[in-house]
């Protein structure tokens, strides 16, 4: 600390009125002042002048008025509406509850807006009840059948595509449809007529009549006949008859069908499957669609007998239905089961040209 | 889901969707229909829903599914159809809950439905945001202007009681 002189005894004489000497500076300033009587005259004066804090018992009265109400929010406008509805969702903290109780019991009229808020609370009437429970429960049995809709709608939707197939008549020169002769009509004593094939193409091997049929013209040929004559038939002697080739039947080789019918769950019976099998053991060249279906059937027949437990599934039917509307239109669609490394089926995947979709299996 | 499970959801939670449903639709074949479209629903994706989280599930494919016939019947109707929301225009009422399902009616659907959620169920904020689709906030805004609509309807109505 530097010494006290006449330069500087200004700054221990402020620091000494403001309380901020040691003791041991205090002593030196004194002793200093005694040394100089002109200068410890100007400090009493300085003393004199001294302002106690304590002189400042005036407070400012209008503390309350500036403090914030947490009825405002901080553009000062009233959340008394909010408050409320907080209060009836139960979000109001405690301090926000007792100041909002405090200022219901100065404000009345607040209160009694206060009483509505808490009237608009909804009580559930319990005496309204859904009549119809029961209708909308459901059997363990349908739940059980549940699993088997997408095996089902395949194999329903394929199924229908066959049957399309089968009995909507084609406008291909080989179909049965084209398969006409023109029969010209003999003299009416002889009650007969001879048959004329019109398209020797279509039956190369028919070289004996293949029916007698009487003279009678069918109601749509009549009115065809009235009014626009056909070419090349002769208006009032013709008739278009169809002549279907017979399927050749030969006796079925029981030895060759291995016989576990009993397993069969589809609704296929035994007689069913035993006519698939019949069809199967034709000669190549005789096959047809139901040929086709034999032939499913007895793969699958003879998988059966090597795992006997096996079942016959809705899966197998729809595949099969796949297999089938390939063979009949030359397309390749593929319907497949996708196995986990567990080995169990996990997906259904069905593709095509047009269409390609993905089902999980559900096995719960 | 089993078909007890099932079943079980159907006597917990058939007769609160009805409620729910028949308070916002004011009509019981209407809501009955929801109610069965609902359950209808829940059976064909019963493998996918769990029990635990049914109720929500059911909650929320009837609100969608009754939104859905709203807008399809506000469409057909004519709005002259529509009455007055003006409570002085109204019947003189005696009992508070008469005035309070009057109230109800003049809200808008979405306004209806969360308060509901929120009053009948106790649903949080959250919940009937999962519900509805709407954000959590928008929950938090349609019940406070909900409660402001009605305690004004009310208030209003109070002078004819």
């Amino acid at each position: 600390m530097n010494e006290i002189n006449r330069h500087n005894y200004e700054i221990y004489c402020m620091d000494y009125l403001d309380g901020q000497l040691s003791p041991s500076q205090e002593e030196l300033l004194w002793s200093f002042l005694h040394k100089n009587p002109d200068l410890k005259q100007e400090m009493e004066e300085f003393e004199s002048v001294h302002i106690p804090s304590h002189e400042h018992d005036q407070e400012f009265s209008g503390k309350q008025q500036l403090k914030k109400s947490i009825l405002l929010d901080e553009n000062q406008s009233s959340i008394f509406d909010e408050l409320c509805i907080r209060y009836i969702e139960g979000d109001l903290s405690l301090k926000e509850k007792a100041a909002l109780n405090e200022y219901l019991n100065s404000n009345p009229q607040k209160a009694k807006a206060f009483k509505i808020y808490k009237q608009t609370k909804f009580q559930a009437d319990l005496s309204i009840i859904f009549p119809e429970k029961e209708k909308l429960k459901k059997s363990g049995i349908i739940f059980a059948m549940k699993r088997f809709y997408p095996y089902i709608a395949v194999a329903a939707s394929i199924l229908l595509l066959i049957a399309a197939y089968l009995f909507v008549p084609q406008k291909s020169n080989e179909s049965y449809s084209t398969r006409v002769a023109v029969f010209e009509a003999l003299p009416a004593q002889e009650n007969t007529i001879q048959l004329e094939l019109a398209e020797q193409q279509v039956l190369p091997n028919l070289s004996t009549p293949l029916a007698e049929v009487k003279d009678y013209p069918s109601p749509a040929e009549e009115k065809k006949d009235q009014s626009i004559p056909s070419e090349g038939v002769r208006d009032s002697e013709s008739l278009r008859v169809a002549a279907i080739d017979p399927l050749p039947l030969k006796p079925i080789d029981q030895k060759r069908i291995p016989l576990h019918l009993a397993r069969v769950e589809s609704g296929i019976t035994n007689k069913t499957l035993d006519y698939f099998q019949t069809q199967y053991n034709q000669e190549p060249d005789d096959k047809n669609i139901t040929s086709f279906l034999a032939e499913s059937v007895s793969e699958r027949r003879n998988k059966n007998s090597e795992n006997d437990n096996k079942k016959f599934e809705l899966f197998d039917l729809a595949r099969w239905s796949v297999r089938g509307v390939n063979w009949l239109t030359g397309s390749n669609m593929t319907l497949e089961k996708q196995y986990n490394k567990e080995g169990e089926a996990e997906k259904i995947n069905f593709n095509s040209k047009l269409i390609a979709f993905s089902a999980p299996v559900n096995e719960k | 889901m089993t078909v007890e499970q099932y079943n079980k959801s159907i006597d917990l939670y058939s007769d609160a969707i009805y409620r729910f449903i028949l308070k916002n639709m004011n009509q019981p074949d209407e809501a009955k229909d929801i109610v069965q479209d609902t359950f209808e629903k829940l059976w064909v994706r019963a493998a996918d829903v769990s029990f635990e989280k049914v109720k929500s599930y059911l909650f929320s494919t009837a609100y969608h599914t009754m939104i859905d016939k709203i807008r399809k019947n506000k469409r057909i109707s004519s709005v002259d159809e529509y009455g007055s929301l003006d409570p002085l225009h109204n019947e003189h009422y005696t009992d508070l809950s008469e005035i309070l399902n009057e109230a109800l009616k003049t809200l808008p659907d979405v306004q209806r439905s969360v308060i509901l959620l929120r009053d009948y169920e106790g649903y949080s904020y959250r919940e009937i945001a999962d519900i509805t689709a709407l954000s959590e906030s928008q929950v938090k805004v349609y019940i406070y202007r909900g409660r402001l609509a009605l305690k004004k309807y009310i208030g209003s109505m109070e002078v004819f009681i």
